[in-house]
């Protein structure tokens, strides 16, 4: 294990930078023909600025922004983006940082979603709406997404958006989305690379006023043609020419030589830099993303922080990464320039860069970068070794991704080594939830290596394996509480993994619960949290939580119940796992708690989002939270969707080769509403209330007379008398005031729209 | 044409059949690259015509290609024309 004093690994500050407007560098010519026009852009609903690498988009909108002081939130999206949830989140993410709450009901929408982001989207720009001031949402790198589905997700949110707000989409390629329709309505409005490119003032204001090179008016015209006014051109220009005696004469040589303007300008401004900077440009530029530690370990100096400076001062394209100005990177065209040169001058010099990279990003606990570095020197055997050493530490860090990528990106040569590996790589794809045909894949992998090599498997391989195989149940309960005593049992077996305690002893009482034996389950959920370790293993504490309260809440003790799942929700929001799969247990047991404490609303609510959680991950926790939710449901006397919760319930109980108790759990549930239609058709139970009838339903807990409710529901006087009258009849009441009691006795008025 | 780079068994005029299926694709760039760029485009030739570059070379497939033309796009270069050209004669 790593020092733990240092995590910038963990996943907000990624987060952060994604959802973050980006930092520019320092030295820019301000360009307020740039910022005028996307002010006039202002009656348009979307904005493209489109452009190749080099002309300053980014800095425009930044600088616009800085200008005009409007709201924006700003979106840096990235190639994992073509995922809908992903792109959704972090666009909703970074509009409720801009009023807490505008993004808040889209990202609830969006983890119910079943792939259809359109309500979510809706919801989005609901809040975008209720924001009420005038504000901008920015998609930067949005060359990134290429996902069809993405695509058309953006193109409904941009038909959707409200008048107060607008879209700029900032790319280096023209987004496939169909724009000719709004270009024609007026509703577009472009800046492209002609409109970026500089003029010839710009160009004098960023050579002559601000560089102080003495330049003719005519050499400054010869520079734009030559560079086609190619702001990163301009820039490399200002770099060459600020030392040089006689501008002119050069200016005139490069006009007159056909040599592409950016390897030309590069060259030129390497070849006068000081031998020292440019080594050290070249060998930062390997790196990618730098700190001053990182370069004075890396590059074996101790002068990285004054040579920082100086380029920095000097305007070397360098950009900070992050709020405390501690991480650099290059801007990506110089450092490709950079990263060519240095393959022509030393073409081992970048193997060598990454693998002392790898290892001071490891020594720092950096084990994410640690690893993508060790992979850029082509070193998979470190990764594997990485991931060996600390695939403990980045899953409580909750990096259940980069762990999938990294194993899968290994060579399929060097896993009969590391059999370890798939099973880490299930693990991770069960608790973030993805698809089920992932985790059996790597399932699938984890048991041939098994098979094949039964010489390297350890026990402590058996034990993640198990780890999966109790806690995600898609086929048999009972194997589920078999593997789960093998993982316990390997975990009492040795003090020296003692870190297996809190993640065996979660998913045994996972498995124990769903096979039936409740106080074998909780006696497994204390077991959990009362580990020593349990505090660092977030996603098992979360799970331990959770199944703790579920099992309380089952024997009845809603006391003991309410504490653990409180603790469960205090662990969630901390680590960021409440759409993960421990997620779904803790919404379960939310869900059970609510039912017993007659919450009912609060109890349908949860339950449906403990059984989309569970959708993909575990069969038996969808079927639990399914039953659950038709119980309640009926109870609410929503009776076709009670059936259709119990439908669902019976035929994934149906598929498993032994449910174990949740077969008859979903028969009786299907039998019991089979009873109720039955009761219903003969006329013993009232029926249920229309749409159109619990609309008024809100209403009726207010102040006001039926008149002003239909005013309110745009409905006439006699409509409202008699969809009250019909509702007075279905809830069995004579008079306003008992309906709305016994409205709120069936959970049929949310909270907030009871009075008072 | 001047100082024409690269692995020869996969350059232009190689055999355009055998295990690397394709077609070899001729892609004209403005302005002259020098030889530090044909370590970027190792599989390509790398060549100066008229005062632009041209780059040859078998592309297995359009998604190889798309990423050419992506890996171009981030260098800042202009693209003037790709053309699929036979190979073997």
């Amino acid at each position: 294990m790593g020092p733990h004093s240092s995590l910038e690994e963990s996943p907000s500050p990624i987060l952060e930078a994604k959802v973050s407007p980006p930092r520019v560098r320092a030295g820019l010519v301000p360009r307020q023909r740039l910022s005028s026009l996307l002010d006039d852009a202002e009656h348009t609903a979307l904005t493209l600025v489109s452009a190749p690498t080099g002309y300053g988009k980014t800095t425009a909108v930044r600088a616009w922004f800085a200008s005009t002081k409007v709201a924006h939130a700003w979106v840096t999206l990235d190639t994992g983006d073509n995922d809908l949830v992903r792109l959704w989140t972090h666009v909703a993410t970074a509009a409720d940082r801009l009023h807490p709450g505008i993004g808040k009901r889209a990202l609830t929408f969006l983890a119910l979603s079943h792939g259809d982001p359109r309500p979510a989207l809706d919801e989005l720009n609901n809040g975008l709406a209720r924001f009420g001031q005038p504000l901008v949402v920015v998609l930067d790198e949005l060359q990134a997404i290429e996902d069809p589905q993405a695509l058309a997700s953006l193109e409904y949110m941009a038909r959707g958006l409200p008048s107060n707000a607008r879209l700029v989409l900032v790319t280096r390629v023209d987004p496939v989305l169909a724009l000719d329709p709004l270009r024609a309505r007026g509703q577009l409005t472009e800046l492209r690379a002609r409109h970026l490119a500089f003029t010839q003032a710009e160009a004098t204001e960023l050579l002559v006023a601000r560089e102080g090179i003495d330049l003719q008016p005519g050499e400054v015209a010869a520079l734009v043609e030559r560079t086609e006014g190619w702001p990163a051109g301009l820039y490399l220009a200002a770099l060459w020419l600020r030392d040089l005696a006689e501008p002119g004469t050069h200016i005139r040589e490069f006009a007159g030589n056909h040599r592409h303007v950016a390897a030309y300008l590069s060259g030129e401004v390497l070849d006068r830099v000081d031998p020292e900077q440019r080594s050290f440009l070249l060998q930062t530029a390997a790196l990618g993303r730098f700190t001053v530690a990182m370069c004075d370990a890396v590059l074996h100096r101790t002068d990285s922080a004054a040579m920082i400076a100086e380029l920095e001062r000097s305007n070397m394209f360098l950009i900070p990464t992050d709020g405390r100005g501690d991480w650099f990177r290059y801007h990506s065209l110089f450092e490709q320039l950079l990263l060519i040169e240095l393959a022509a001058t030393d073409p081992h010099a970048a193997t060598t860069l990454h693998q002392r990279a790898s290892q001071w990003c490891e020594d720092r606990a950096l084990i994410a970068e640690a690893a993508e570095h060790a992979t850029a020197a082509g070193d998979h055997r470190r990764v594997a070794d990485l991931l060996m050493t600390h695939h403990q530490t980045m899953l409580d860090h909750g990096l259940m991704l980069t762990v999938i990528r990294l194993i899968d990106a290994l060579p399929a040569e060097l896993l009969p080594e590391f059999p370890l590996l798939p099973c880490v790589a299930a693990v991770s794809a069960g608790v973030a939830r993805q698809s089920t045909d992932e985790r059996l894949r790597f399932l699938a992998q984890a048991q041939v290596l098994r098979a094949q090599h039964p010489e390297r498997w350890r026990p402590y391989d058996e034990a993640w394996l198990g780890l999966v195989r109790a806690a995600l149940i898609d086929d048999s309960v009972h194997d589920a509480v078999s593997w789960g005593g093998k993982c316990a049992a390997v975990a009492d077996a040795d003090p020296e993994v003692d870190v297996m305690v809190a993640p065996a002893y979660s998913v045994l009482s996972v498995a124990r619960f769903f096979a039936g034996d409740i106080h074998g389950a909780a006696a497994a959920a204390r077991r959990a949290m009362e580990n020593r370790r349990a505090l660092q293993k977030i996603p098992a504490l979360l799970i331990a939580q959770s199944m703790f309260a579920l099992a309380q809440s089952e024997l009845g003790n809603q006391r003991a119940a309410q504490e653990a799942a409180a603790a469960a929700q205090r662990t969630a929001r901390d680590s960021g796992l409440s759409q993960s799969w421990p997620g779904a247990l803790m919404a379960t047991a939310l869900a059970a708690i609510a039912e017993r404490e007659g919450r009912l609303a609060d109890a349908e609510r949860d339950g449906r989002l403990a059984a989309e959680l569970h959708r993909g991950s575990s069969t038996a926790g969808e079927i639990w939270a399914l039953v659950l939710v038709a119980r309640v449901s009926c109870q609410r006397g929503k009776v076709r969707e009670a059936e259709a919760a119990s439908d669902e319930a019976l035929r994934l109980a149906r598929q498993m080769s032994d449910p174990g108790p949740l077969l008859p759990r979903a028969e009786n549930m299907a039998f019991e509403l089979a009873t109720t239609r039955a009761r219903m058709a003969a006329g013993a139970l009232v029926e249920e209330p229309t749409e159109a009838e619990l609309a008024v339903l809100p209403l009726l807990a207010s102040d006001l007379t039926l008149r002003q409710i239909g005013s309110e529901l745009y409905l006439s006087l006699n409509t409202v008398k008699s969809h009250t009258h019909a509702l007075y009849r279905k809830l069995g009441v004579g008079s306003r005031a008992d309906a709305v009691a016994r409205a709120q006795v069936l959970g049929l008025l949310k909270e907030g729209e009871s009075p008072g | 044409m001047t100082g024409s780079r690269g692995n020869g068994s996969r350059g232009a005029g190689s055999r355009g059949t055998g295990p690397e299926e394709g077609h070899c694709y001729r892609v004209v760039l403005e302005g002259e690259l020098d030889e530090r760029f044909a370590s970027t485009f190792a599989t390509m030739t790398i060549s100066r015509v008229d005062g632009n570059t041209v780059l040859e070379g078998i592309i297995i497939d359009q998604a190889q290609l798309h990423g050419l033309i992506n890996r171009l796009s981030l260098l800042g270069l202009t693209l003037l024309s790709v053309t699929s050209v036979s190979v073997g004669n």
